[in-house]
């Protein structure tokens, strides 16, 4: 049933870990590969429009700047999101895999294809004839969203797994969620806004004397385009999220210590919304280029937008990794009442048998904390809990852990006996007091 | 109950079978990479003093940057494939080596990025600063070498089940579990001969940039890291053999290697007449193909007796202890 080793990230835990290999593969693939592809075929089609070949050398010089970044970070940290789930959340990863295999087959093609656009379309630059060149480009535009749109079903499907349920019934019901059609708008819109204000950023720097000023009212206009995308989708986003999803958002939006600042939440974004438009707007009326230093103010926005969207995304699913079926600390729902009856201990086969007593309890309840608790918090890092329980003693421990869901609907339930729960509550207790001598030596086994 | 226990989307023997295809298709790339570099790097230092080698240094690095990311993408299949088909022994030896499995993904993010200074600085950074140039490959390669152990010491530790409960780590795993080492050298030897092959064919073609005299120059070195690295293999893939544990060995497996010794026998035999000028590169690697072809599959087949073999002994001793999803 707990058929795996627990894996344990050190001071910022395995969410954190995975977190932060996905974040950077979503913001270069969003930026370089979903957008920027379009954002560069942009430049070479005005190339060919104007006649201005300045056009083409500021293309060439962005197409080789997200070329590399895409066949490195962006290729590896996709990679590295297998690699950290593999390792963090082997349950969640392998029964993801069984269900939309045949997805994330395709999408395998769908990859070596767009690698293979991609390095056609730089390597052949000067090579091909220059409408075939834009053709080449427009084949990796098509195959960069077609990724795009492949993972956004599986992404949604953990949120909303179809009405039978996941793993069951139709995995096209799961795949094509209420929440697909929300994300891909969504994702279109912040991608293409934000490698429209990579590009004009970089423009800046990149683009032949006297283009700068175009470039940047092309890459505004663009970001322009975007905006509405990203309103629709995320407007939709939050319509489709069910009344759960939608309680977790004050938490979702800020952390649990700020939720109660929910309006200064929403304010955020607001705002964040105005200076994107008052930007574009003003990047399009100006007769000068902006510096580097104001021109990087809407790159930072728009990514942490998206970064935003992916910490939104991610906590709304919560207790859950995979909605109905998967609790966030790896725990299959439909095993939860033979966990509670024979102990979870009893059924994780990595956990050596510990000696009765006191200490015996305390390395129960690590083995616990480890397989119910690793999985979002940490010892002493980022959500470290001996912060969390410092003056409380082992009754309120106890009383806490048996209504954690309760008190905060976005922990999964206490899954285990009485007695494991009192071992987990005097683990958490020796974090910040030491434990009372043994009375007498142990003996026997658990 | 098993942690996993939705139903497999495929037929397990189809995956299987998908999976030693799909892992050729990477593993013949990651060969060309590391090899690329390899060789790469050794011409660039003999290039010191024949600078003739220079363009076809600069040609070899920026096929290495194609072929790396073609290395990657392909290993994508892959690993989809031998998650569904080995679930828990992969996924196992994975969280048991986490931190060095981990590591891999920053390793080659670097690598690649070194690669990428390696390449692109050819032009410039190589003239001003020669010595931060080759430095960058250097590093590239040091750090893709250290890739293939991690690589090893994992399949090889999803394979000893009998160990996992001591929870080893990476470097106990790499030097007790398996044979790793010996594993490396033939894999080091693999990729330096096929990248000879690939250099004298795709350097021998007519329309190949380089100029006639120092075509027939860099086909001849094609042939020769094609060459050594092949009969060394007979050393290195006998110790290969020997350190497999007991009943590794399968009749149809000991049979796919018999075919693809004697391939790689006529593949030398080949190799050595197109060094004395009758050109029969393409029939070597043909038949080295075959050979890579034998030995994925004789791989494939030892796998499956060791995991066969543990799943049996564990089953004997514990029957807690067997491995969910190869339950005979």
């Amino acid at each position: 049933m707990l058929d795996f080793p627990v894996f344990e990230m050190p001071w910022i835990g395995n969410r954190w870990l995975i977190g932060l290999v996905a974040s950077t593969h979503v913001l270069i693939n969003h930026s370089a590969a979903i957008g920027g592809s379009v954002m560069v075929v942009l430049a070479e089609r005005q190339a060919l429009v104007t006649g201005d070949w300045r056009w083409e050398r500021l293309a060439y010089r962005l197409a080789l700047i997200f070329f590399v970044l895409t066949t490195t970070v962006g290729a590896l940290s996709g990679v590295g999101i297998w690699f950290t789930t593999m390792v963090a959340q082997p349950v969640a990863i392998g029964s993801l895999l069984r269900v939309h295999f045949w997805a994330w087959f395709i999408e395998w093609f769908v990859f070596l294809s767009e690698l293979a656009l991609v390095m056609v379309y730089f390597m052949s630059w000067g090579r091909l004839s220059r409408a075939q060149h834009l053709k080449v480009g427009y084949a990796y535009i098509a195959m960069s969203f077609l990724t795009l749109a492949i993972i956004t079903g599986i992404l949604g499907s953990m949120l909303t797994p179809g009405a039978a349920g996941f793993g069951q019934g139709s995995v096209l019901q799961g795949f094509f969620n209420p929440s697909y059609p929300a994300q891909l708008i969504l994702r279109t819109g912040l991608a293409l806004g934000l490698s429209a204000f990579v590009c004009l950023c970089l423009s800046l720097k990149l683009a032949p004397d006297g283009l700068a000023l175009c470039a940047q009212r092309l890459y505004a206009r663009w970001a322009f385009y975007a905006l509405p995308l990203v309103c629709l989708g995320g407007g939709l986003y939050l319509f489709v999220l069910s009344d759960h999803a939608k309680s977790l958002l004050p938490v979702a939006m800020l952390t649990a210590r700020f939720a109660h600042w929910l309006q200064g939440g929403v304010w955020l974004l607001l705002i964040s919304l105005v200076v994107w438009t008052t930007f574009t707007w003003l990047s399009l009326k100006r007769a000068r280029v902006w510096s580097i230093s104001v021109a990087v103010i809407p790159v930072m926005l728009s990514a942490g937008l998206l970064g935003y969207f992916e910490r939104v995304r991610e906590f709304v699913r919560k207790p859950y990794v995979i909605t109905g079926y998967l609790y966030a600390n790896g725990i299959k729902v439909s095993d939860r009442a033979t966990l509670d009856q024979d102990g979870i201990l009893a059924h994780a086969r990595y956990v050596p048998q510990y000696p009765r007593g006191i200490e015996g309890d305390r390395l129960r309840g690590q083995a616990i904390y480890r397989l119910e608790c690793a999985s979002c918090h940490t010892i002493n890092g980022l959500n470290g809990l001996q912060a969390k329980v410092k003056n409380w003693d082992e009754t309120a421990i106890v009383g806490f852990i048996g209504i954690q869901e309760r008190v905060h609907p976005f922990m999964p339930p206490f899954v285990g006996t009485e007695a494991e729960k009192k071992a987990l509550a005097r683990y958490l207790r020796s974090l910040n007091h030491s434990l009372p001598q043994e009375a007498h030596t142990s003996r026997g086994k658990h | 109950m098993e942690s996993i226990d939705l139903p497999l989307p495929v037929p397990l023997a189809l995956a299987k079978v998908a999976l030693v295809i799909a892992f050729i298709s990477h593993i013949v790339f990651v060969n060309l990479m590391l090899g690329g570099c390899l060789i790469a790097l050794h011409t660039h230092f003999l290039a010191r003093r024949r600078s003739h080698l220079l363009p076809f240094v600069q040609q070899l690095i920026a096929a290495v940057t194609v072929h790396k990311s073609i290395a990657v993408v392909l290993g994508v299949g892959p690993l989809l494939l031998i998650s569904i088909a080995y679930t828990t022994p992969f996924y196992t030896s994975s969280i048991l080596i986490a931190s060095a499995w981990l590591a891999v993904i920053a390793l080659v993010t670097v690598a690649f990025l070194m690669l990428y200074i390696y390449h692109f600085g050819w032009t410039s950074l190589r003239i001003r600063h020669p010595g931060w140039h080759a430095g960058a490959g250097v590093c590239a390669t040091v750090l893709l070498l250290m890739v293939p152990l991690i690589y090893l010491t994992n399949t090889n530790l999803m394979l000893t089940p009998a160990v996992w409960k001591q929870q080893p780590g990476f470097f106990w795993s790499l030097l007790h579990v398996g044979n790793v080492l010996p594993r490396y050298a033939h894999f080091l030897l693999a990729s330096l001969a096929i990248t000879g092959f690939w250099i004298s064919l795709w350097w021998g073609r007519t329309q190949s940039d380089l100029a006639p005299e120092a075509r027939a120059m860099v086909v001849r070195l094609g042939i020769r890291w094609a060459l050594f690295p092949s009969v060394a293999q007979f050393v290195a893939g006998p110790v290969v053999l020997f350190t497999l544990p007991g009943g590794a060995l399968s009749p149809l497996a000991i049979a796919l290697l018999a075919i693809g010794i004697i391939c790689s026998l006529g593949a030398i035999f080949l190799l050595i007449d197109s060094l004395r000028g009758t050109m029969r590169v393409k029939s070597a690697a043909l038949l080295i193909g075959v050979t890579i072809v034998c030995m994925a599959s004789s791989r494939h087949l030892i796998r499956e007796s060791l995991l066969n073999k543990a799943t049996r002994s564990l089953s004997g001793a514990d029957a807690s202890t067997t491995i969910p999803g190869m339950r005979s």
